[in-house]
């Protein structure tokens, strides 16, 4: 099974949880990778943002990668949520490498989501081995 | 031909204008159509802009509901509550009358005293409960717009005299001395009730709050409408609280030293606005103050 195209909430099954959890995986020491599902909702927000706070337990810097290609625009009730989680992550984020493919749309939407998410040091990029080296390079 | 730097800039300030008005015409597509990078960007942000306008109103209207919902809910449990309450008080007033009476022809004269003051003791608590749940009872009438006036041919000065005579007892044992400057008689159309209920709340605070000094009412005409004021030389009230007085729950004076809901003032200025008059007050710390109503005489 895999994600599918439309908004998941808290009616989602446990393998679809389960599966929104496994979309966040550790790449490399403190480096991690998020694979965005393709339409964000304060649920999948949640569920990922929790995975991720699991992940990074224990570590005073981090970094990771949010793949944003093939993703809808967030809308207002979803942009509100992603500015609470990273509020609680913020202070231990080295950096974040944001991998906005080649849609114009999401590209400026990532831009002015990262300037109003307060992310201290963030970068963006066309492919995902790109936002790693940057996230490693943060990370040095 | 405008140049691509003005024609975005147009652009810009017409889509600032719509979302003035609460629309937006940006779309995703209209955002894609757009060649320059920079400009993609100012589009993007101005439609996140409206949507988070957007969304903010829906949460403030949203909670504004539910505030509403709340003030409701606690309006219908205080009229229930008060309506409820007000029959076993009447009951207990009835008891408390039997009683006296039954002590005045059952018990031998030297026997009635210690009694006949506990039992007066009761009467007043009694009576004070009473007075809460009317408040109570008024506050829901008041808000849910159930006041109706019944007017009637009346002499204000009389209406306040009958006051006075009720509240002789409880002017001495606070100590203060009631004086009535009358210059009277007021006719006008009055609903009696209302009007004594206005002055017995200003008297009842003019005694809790004047120390013991002498209060000064008084009643006249002041063409067509009808006057009367109560003077005390209490505590007075700071210049800060003035305006907050006649307000719902608000209270000048500390609740650990008087007690009371803060709603008395508020219950007079809305039954003196009904009536199509005002309330004021003049004051000052430590010196008293002076509670002033005006009514139409014929309203």
């Amino acid at each position: 099974m895999t994600i599918e195209a439309r908004p998941y909430e808290s009616d989602a099954s446990p393998s679809e949880r389960s599966e929104l959890r496994e979309r966040i995986w550790r790449h490399e020491d403190r480096l991690f990778i998020w694979a965005e599902v393709p339409v964000q909702t304060p649920f999948s927000l949640d569920v990922m943002f929790d995975r991720l706070e699991e992940l990074t337990a224990g570590f005073d810097q981090f970094a990771y990668v949010v793949d944003l290609s093939g993703v809808q625009r967030p809308n207002a009730r979803v942009r509100e949520r992603l500015r609470e989680r990273v509020a609680r992550i913020n202070p231990r984020l080295a950096h974040v490498g944001l991998v906005v493919g080649g849609n114009a749309v999401i590209r400026a939407v990532a831009k002015l989501a990262a300037f109003s998410l307060g992310f201290r040091s963030f970068s963006f990029h066309n492919s995902v081995d790109q936002a790693v080296e940057a996230c490693r390079r943060a990370l040095r | 031909m405008p140049s691509d730097e003005a024609r975005i800039s147009e652009r810009v300030l017409q889509h600032i204008a719509e979302i003035g008005t609460g629309e937006c015409s940006i779309t995703d597509a209209s955002i894609a159509a757009e060649g320059d990078p920079s400009a993609q960007e100012i589009l993007a942000g101005l439609l996140m802009l409206h949507e988070d306008l957007q969304y903010s109103q829906e949460r403030h209207s949203a909670l504004l509901d539910e505030l509403r919902g709340a003030i409701r809910a606690r309006d219908e449990f205080l009229s229930v509550a008060s309506h409820e309450l007000r029959t076993p008080i009447t009951t207990l007033g009835l008891q408390i009358d039997g009683l006296f009476r039954m002590l005045q022809q059952h018990v031998p004269q030297g026997q009635q005293d210690t009694l006949s003051r506990r039992l007066e003791v009761t009467r007043r608590q009694v009576d004070r409960l009473a007075a809460l749940v009317g408040a109570l009872i008024d506050v829901s009438r008041i808000t849910s717009g159930r006041v109706q006036l019944s007017r009637q041919l009346a002499d204000l000065v009389e209406v306040i005299r009958l006051v006075l005579e009720r509240f002789g007892d409880e002017a001495l044992r606070g100590g203060s001395a009631l004086q009535f400057a009358r210059r009277g008689p007021v006719w006008g159309n009055f609903d009696v009730s209302r009007v004594d209920q206005v002055f017995t709340n200003l008297l009842s605070n003019a005694i809790r709050y004047g120390r013991g000094k002498p209060i000064v009412v008084g009643a006249c005409s002041a063409g067509e409408m009808a006057r009367f004021w109560v003077e005390d030389q209490g505590i007075g009230i700071p210049p800060e609280h003035q305006g907050r007085i006649f307000q719902q729950y608000e209270r000048a004076a500390p609740s650990t030293s008087y007690a009371g809901l803060g709603l008395g003032l508020w219950i007079s200025r809305q039954l003196v606005e009904a009536m199509g008059g005002t309330i004021s007050v003049h004051s000052e710390v430590n010196a008293g103050s002076v509670f002033t109503v005006e009514i139409p005489r014929n309203g």
